[in-house]
């Protein structure tokens, strides 16, 4: 359908709108308008990333600058989904318009899922790949083969050469599949294509990493303009990401190995020294005179680059006792040695970067300044060393990083040393964790970058959360409901058992007998009254075994098997997607299965378990996070001091955002059914942190239920459930057609014009009570200041 | 404290580094073994060796082939595993306590830069053991030219040091502070939900009103209670980098020393004089007594005195003035 | 009455170090009758004519910019000598508006009254008054392009400031609230968004919007003023005789809002501020405040009527509140948050204090933090009429605006 908002036409790839999509695309386009960030929240399965591209695109192509699209998710399937979309949506465009627009649309994503290379693309890590890609690919390989030495290229990448560099692949969308079909084809590199390409996009589908984490970003993304339109989606995890991408941990296994690559760097220097010292010394004059990008510019595969730098750092001369390549080395050297006396220590250490620094200074005089500039150093010096077997030398880049990051950022940084992996370990094996506290040093140069940031999830509760552990603010900030012609989805909290006792996971009740025959009793009548598949989360996996095991001993599940299969997931992904495998079919053949899982496990976090595959939805316990956990301390103390967010809120805060993304995973669409249990009495005090479209639908009665009463209200709901309900029933209130959507957007005006003509009575009524204000006597006798008082002075 | 800990964490690996070169024996046998090394020669050996073969005096090194006298005082134990590296920091802090420019002293990072590039060349060398004696004497005739820059500067290391540390302090102890304030509001808050409980337990056991009333009351005043304290005290936290930067010697960097500083004057040197009368503490007059008197005046904190001058002020204030003048200024 | 000193003769804060009040009455006639700034009805024709002239003059010695911000009552522009360009004023129009009977607002004529005779490093300057065409009054005042302070409190991100800053600003706000009544001016709305801050970190007092004079003994004087906030309670009791210390209280409670950083004492209300008053400082009582219950309004808070009285606050819990300003800076602070006014310190006493001879000593103006404000927010700082806060954050409403006899 074509409608307009405001004077904006947009193009609607499907015959019906839902109410919150239009609702989600008014906000979007306000946000854009204002040139603003935003973070909206809309249920999950209502056709998000439609309303997202539907504007968008409509918003850039009848706009001159043409605003370009950067639009960033979570995994591949997610980026495939959103390629998929945004094609049928350029055919619809096509279709209407009758003329075919000038639009590129593409999508990024590791060499290991873009590679065509025979061999290479076997290799099974993903760092190999990328390895064994640099090393028939870089810059100097080529040059080294034009002399004529005897070196491999990779016939994909050199192929790409031979076409115009802005026009490698024709206009259009392409899913990654198409751009590996097409590369097949034309026997070209798709994972270069669609790098290069990405300044000629109007729109780019990649993962978060390639803007969130500054050693990919500053390769990746460095040229986009600053008007680019960037969206994140599923951001509801998006603080951790950004903690992640700067956090480093070093082990005494990757420190030896870093050790290894200095010395093998040593000896490249002295082997080089030998054949071609000029090298060395061209990269030493360019160093003294502090010249650089130049060349690096058009690398386009540098081994590694910068941690998030500030800009007048990056454009200073690097200092002179690590210019000369054997000084450097031996600085690092040095570093590293210094590291691993660290990991000899036998208790828990945890320091700020400074005291780090002051003691590193006093034990190997190296200085802060050096150390700042230790990864770009080494960027340059691999580069003149021309290594190809780079993926030796990772655990000495992370070293390298670590150096630069601890000597750039004071605050919002901590240092932890855990000599011991348990506190009931006795041998020793020291991880030097160094934490990133501080989401929003990740992503402040998103921030700064792009005028406009939209931020958006099904569950992203509560909504004021974000702009304060990002450091942003917001045009727009909202949470959609879900407009539904019936009931489809069925929330509900049991606080206590059948017996009337409280059920909580709670540390003090959680291995208590009666709470954990209470929980068995949940899942037995579940089980039992559900159809299909039954997905049950539990708080953490020692739990979940524990809880299990007690089970076992009851004879719960035992029970439970004679109505469903009984599945777990565990730590090991192959052993989960085989039990997830197994989970679909017993769904579909009718035997009905029910998943154990974790709800900070992957299963959580990725997959669906759309219509059969998820009737029921169980959270037994509150996900809370694991708080002795020393890393969780030290952020919990910094979002106190810094954004003064008090611990136990962003512990309820963290615990329900993944409680209701587990809950989001049953419900992926308007027409699925499903139902959502919450069984802690702890929810019942927190349920308006839920997302507010979970909120809605679950009424006061339902939210401190027993047992037997939940069991009672399920039963009813999925009788309701079984009644056929035809599409027409549901047109004008839960889907639009286009004479609806003209209905709404007259009543909207109208509405406007009420407000208008209302605030100009307000105005008027004001300004007449104040003049009767004015009227009354004044205090001073002001009446009778005398203007010849006022003289200029 | 962290320092400390590094000398007696004990390496985990049994390995040849376990054991001692000169004795043979190894950790299984002796859980305690700590192994000491003198900067003469660097060759390691472990404690009791040590005793054993210094204590009445000093001695040739036991290792084959160095012939290095060594005594007992100058043996230490090693901080690092990679002895070549305790070796070069020994060198480091010889060299670094001779060469302590600062880059304010440079008149372009460029310089300051070549000078880093200088240093770390002479210290390269005396590390790997090539040029020594050229290396050392220029080391010396360096030392001696600078000795007065060398010193200053010094001084101003340790400053910076002494003042980091104070600084580093400082922000523990607020952190200290912080994470109490914040323990007791949690306490506070657990405390005041716990007697609002007890508040309408108590009234439901009076039977007064209805009890849906009375528990719905309970929980709001808790909830305003707690927003208020969210609001108002729950925030001294703020304060944290106040006080850290507060102890910070800013312009410690700076060479010439400023002059000292005059006294701190709270009236900013302005003085407001009354030329022509002197405020007396009583007027007898009539027409002030009410005020004085009244409760009310005096409840408010009216000041009588306040008064009495801006009226002296105001008849006094034509004195000075001479219509001659102001007439011409006009 | 006395004959007005021209003001070119006065006397200039720098000048010779040594100021004089110039007492409010000296001004209420002017015999020349040339000064004049908007027409006036009373005076004669000639006097019209000259007037106009001088206004003329007056007015062509500024050159007006770019507009920096509106609000109902104000707009503010850039502006500029005339003569020399690099010297920057902001003109303040005062909108002429058909909801003043008489075509100003009390408000401006209150501002432009006390301003013209307070000159002190910490006022802000009122350079010059003139009228445009419509007959607009516009106030040329001195050019202050750094915000205010609670901007500064508020921008806890990325401003970051230590005891010797809190100390310098606390400094300079006392300075001008001693001279204000050095020179018998009630400020009767201090508050951290009224202190604005100039170019080189000085910061000035502004927004005379609801000043007057030290009142004669028997002319009753309105409780209703003073941001709710930093209202002191003899106000909240309807005291209709109160003294220069009411302003005292506001200066202890921007002094606690500098070191936490968040206000001192948020009341969602007259009730809730009293109740937070109580809470925080004790509840005032006949004992350690003798005559407080004669007040008018006493007995109508909850806070006083309920039972419950709460002792003044211990000073080891002010402590965990304020320690960072030691000792001296909390003996401070009290005696200027003192409940009853007899007991709370002058503002000359509150410069007398030893706490600003400890250590640090005040930061230098220059190294004061800033936070940078620009020339929108000059505008937004000056357009507001007393007593109001920018839009849009709620606190506005929580203003005294009416001045009435009541």
């Amino acid at each position: 359908m074509r409608f307009n908002i405001d004077e904006l036409e947009v193009l609607f790839p499907y015959p019906r709108i839902y109410p919150e999509q239009y609702a989600y695309m008014c906000d979007l386009k306000r946000t854009l308008d204002a040139g603003g960030h935003c973070v909206l929240e809309m249920p999950s399965g209502t056709g998000k990333t439609v309303s997202l591209l539907s504007l968008i695109i409509a918003y850039q192509q009848n706009s001159p600058e043409k605003r370009k699209l950067i639009y960033c998710s979570r995994t591949m399937s997610e980026i495939e989904k959103a390629l998929a979309e945004l094609r049928q949506l350029m055919a619809f465009r096509t279709e209407q318009l009758g003329y075919e627009e000038e639009f590129r649309g593409l999508g990024l994503t590791s060499r290991k899922n873009l590679c065509l290379h025979p061999s290479v693309k076997r290799e099974k890590s993903g760092s190999v790949v990328d390895a064994r890609c640099r090393s028939l690919t870089a810059g100097f390989v080529k040059e080294q083969k034009e002399k004529g030495e005897d070196v491999e290229l990779c016939i994909y990448h050199e192929n790409l050469d031979l076409l115009e560099p802005h026009n490698l692949i024709p206009p259009g969308v392409w899913t990654l599949d198409g751009l590996l079909q097409y590369g097949e084809q034309q026997k070209q590199c798709p994972y270069f294509t669609a790098r290069r390409m990405m300044p000629f996009c109007n729109v780019i589908i990649y993962s978060y990493h390639y803007l969130l984490d500054p050693k990919i970003a500053e390769r990746v993304s460095r040229e986009l303009s600053k008007d680019c339109i960037v969206v994140f989606d599923e951001a509801h995890n998006i603080d951790n990401v950004c903690i992640e991408s700067l956090s480093i941990d070093l082990t005494e296994d990757s420190l030896r190995k870093a050790a290894r690559g200095a010395n093998n760097l040593d000896r490249r220097i002295t082997e080089m020294k030998a054949s071609d010292a000029q090298k060395l010394q061209d990269e030493y004059s360019k160093l003294v005179e502090g010249l650089r990008g130049a060349d690096q510019a058009r690398e386009e595969d540098q081994f590694m680059s910068n941690p998030a730098l500030p800009d007048d750092l990056l454009k200073e001369a690097v200092p002179g006792n690590i210019r000369r390549a054997e000084h450097f080395v031996s600085f690092l050297k040095r570093f590293i040695e210094y590291l691993k006396t660290r990991m000899k220590v036998l208790h828990v250490i945890s320091e700020t970067p400074l005291s780090f620094l002051a003691h590193l200074k006093e034990l190997t005089f190296i200085e802060r300044k050096p150390l700042r500039f230790c990864a770009e150093r080494l960027t340059s010096l691999v580069r003149t060393l021309e290594l190809t077997n780079i993926e030796d030398y990772q655990p000495l880049q992370e070293v390298a990083t670590f150096a630069t990051l601890v000597a750039t950022y004071e605050h919002g940084f901590t240092l932890i040393l855990e000599p011991f992996e348990s506190d009931t370990a006795t041998v020793p094996n020291p991880v030097l964790h160094f934490t990133c506290l501080d989401a929003a040093i990740a992503i402040k140069p998103v921030f700064d970058r792009f005028s406009s940031v939209i931020i958006t999830s099904g569950t992203i509760s509560p909504l004021e959360m974000y702009p304060r552990m990002l450091g942003f603010t917001t045009v727009i900030q909202e949470s959609y409901t879900m407009t539904l012609a019936r009931k489809t989805f069925l929330p509900m909290i049991i606080t206590r058992g059948s017996d009337q006792n409280t059920i909580s996971t709670s540390f003090q009740v959680r291995n208590d007998p009666s709470v954990v025959r209470n929980y068995g009793n949940i899942l037995i009548e579940f089980c039992k009254l559900t159809p299909d598949g039954v997905v049950v989360f539990f708080p953490s996996y020692l739990y979940m075994e524990s809880i299990i095991s007690m089970w076992q001993g009851m004879g719960i599940l035992d029970t439970v098997w004679k109505y469903k299969l009984i599945l777990v997931e565990t730590p090991d992904s192959q052993e989960t997607s085989l039990a997830l495998e197994t989970y679909r079919t017993a769904c579909n053949n009718g035997r009905g299965a029910v998943l154990l899982c974790v709800a900070r496990g992957k299963v959580s976090e990725g997959i669906d378990f759309d219509h059969h595959y998820g009737r029921a939805v169980i959270n037994i316990g509150v996900p809370y996070q694991y708080t002795e956990s020393r890393i969780l301390k030290a952020r919990l103390e910094f979002l106190r001091e810094n954004y003064r967010i008090r611990e136990s809120d962003f512990l309820s805060f963290d615990a329900m955002r993944h409680a209701a993304q587990c809950l989001g995973r049953v419900l992926r669409g308007k027409d699925d059914y499903g139902i959502m249990v919450l069984a802690d009495r702890r929810f019942l005090k927190k349920r308006g942190q839920l997302p507010k479209w979970i909120q809605q639908s679950l009424p006061d009665s339902d939210t401190n239920l027993s047992v037997d009463q939940a069991t009672a209200v399920a039963k009813a709901f999925l009788k309701g459930m079984s009644k056929a309900y035809p599409a027409h029933l549901q047109e004008g209130i839960s889907t639009w057609d286009m004479d609806d959507l003209r209905r709404h957007q007259a009543k909207m005006a109208e509405e406007e014009i009420r407000m208008l003509r209302k605030e100009a009575e307000m105005r008027e009524r004001e300004r007449v009570r104040r003049r009767v204000v004015e009227d009354e006597e004044d205090e001073y006798g002001d009446m009778e200041v005398d203007y010849d008082d006022l003289v200029p002075v | 404290m962290s320092r400390l800990s590094l000398k007696n964490g004990a390496p985990k690996e049994i390995s040849d580094e376990d054991q001692c070169p000169v004795c043979k024996s190894s950790r299984y046998l002796n859980r305690n073994m700590r192994f000491l090394v003198n900067p003469e020669c660097y060759h390691k050996m472990c404690e009791s060796c040590v005793d054993r073969l210094f204590s009445s005096g000093p001695r040739v090194c036991p290792v084959a082939g160095c012939n290095r006298t060594l005594r007992r005082q100058r043996f230490r134990p090693q901080t690092f595993e990679d002895i070549q590296i305790e070796r070069e920091v020994d060198v480091r802090k010889r060299v670094a306590k001779v060469f302590n420019r600062r880059e304010d002293e440079f008149d372009s990072l460029l310089d300051y830069n070549n000078y880093l590039n200088e240093v770390e060349d002479l210290t390269f060398n005396l590390i790997h053991k090539i040029d020594v004696d050229a290396t050392e004497k220029k080391l010396k005739a360096y030392e001696e030219a600078n000795k007065a820059a060398i010193r200053e500067n010094e001084v101003l290391a340790s400053q910076e040091t002494q003042s980091l540390q104070a600084q580093e302090a400082a922000e523990k102890e607020h952190a200290r502070l912080r994470r109490e304030a914040a323990l007791r509001e949690a306490e506070e808050e657990r405390r005041e939900r716990a007697e609002g409980r007890l508040d309408v337990i108590n009234q439901l056991a009076r039977g007064e009103g209805n009890a849906d009333e009375i528990a719905r009351q309970g929980r709001r005043t808790l909830l305003k209670k707690s927003t208020a304290r969210r609001v108002g005290t729950g925030d001294e936290m703020d304060t944290s980098d106040s006080a850290g930067t507060g102890l910070q010697f800013k312009g410690l960097r700076r060479r010439a020393r400023p002059e000292p500083e005059k006294p701190f004057e709270p009236f900013g040197e302005v003085t407001v004089e009354h030329e022509y009368f002197v405020l007396k503490g009583h007027y007898a007059w009539d027409f002030l007594d009410t005020a004085r008197t009244s409760q009310t005046y005096r409840a408010g904190g009216y000041d009588i005195s306040e008064y009495c001058s801006r009226a002296l002020t105001d008849a006094f204030a034509g004195l000075a003035v001479f219509v001659g003048e102001e007439q011409t200024a006009t | 009455m006395a004959v007005s000193p021209l003001p070119g003769t006065m006397p200039s804060a720098g000048a010779n170090g040594s100021l004089k009040p110039r007492p409010l009455t000296m001004l209420t006639s002017n015999p020349a009758g040339s000064n004049s700034l908007v027409a006036n009805t009373q005076s004669s024709n000639i006097n019209t004519d000259i007037s106009e002239q001088l206004n003329e003059e007056e007015r062509r010695r500024y050159v007006k910019g770019k507009k920096l911000g509106e609000g109902t009552y104000a707009i503010v522009y850039h502006g500029h000598h005339r003569d020399n360009p690099s010297k920057l004023v902001a003109i303040k129009k005062i909108k002429v508006n058909a909801e003043f009977r008489d075509g100003l607002s009390f408000d401006a004529i209150r501002e432009v009254k006390y301003l013209q005779e307070l000159s002190h490093p910490n006022i802000i300057a009122l350079h010059s008054v003139f009228s445009s065409k419509n007959q607009n009054l516009n106030l040329v005042l001195e050019y202050l392009p750094l915000g205010d302070l609670e901007g500064v409190i508020r921008d806890t991100k990325s401003v970051h400031y230590g005891l010797a800053d809190i100390k310098a600003w606390m400094n300079m706000l006392a300075r001008a609230v001693w001279f204000c009544h050095e020179s018998f001016v009630l400020h009767r709305d201090i508050k951290p968004n009224n202190l604005l801050i100039a170019a080189d970190g000085e910061v000035k007092l502004a927004d005379f919007g609801l000043s007057r004079s030290f009142s004669d003994p028997y002319l009753n004087m309105t409780y209703n003023v003073i941001t709710r906030w930093y209202r002191p309670p003899e106000l909240f009791f309807k005291a209709r005789h109160y003294s220069g210390v009411v302003d005292v209280w506001s200066m202890g409670c921007v002094f606690a809002e500098l070191i936490l950083r968040t206000p001192y004492l948020p009341g969602g209300s007259d009730m809730d501020q009293v109740t937070l008053i109580c809470k925080a400082l004790g509840t005032p009582t006949e004992q350690i405040w003798p005559g407080v219950e004669m007040l008018d309004g006493y007995k109508a808070y909850a806070a006083i009527s309920s039972e419950a009285v709460n002792p003044p606050p211990p000073k080891q819990q002010l402590q965990g509140l304020f320690g960072t300003i030691g000792g001296q800076g909390i003996d401070l602070l009290l005696s200027m948050l003192a409940l009853d006014p007899n007991k709370r310190a002058t503002s000359k006493q509150v410069l007398q204090h030893e706490w600003w001879l400890t250590n640090p000593r005040p930061s230098k103006k220059e190294a004061l933090p800033k936070k940078g404000g620009g020339l929108e927010k000059v505008g937004e700082d000056l357009k507001r009429r007393g007593g109001e806060i920018g839009d849009g954050d709620g606190r506005g409403e929580q203003v005294a605006r009416k001045l009435n006899f009541g």
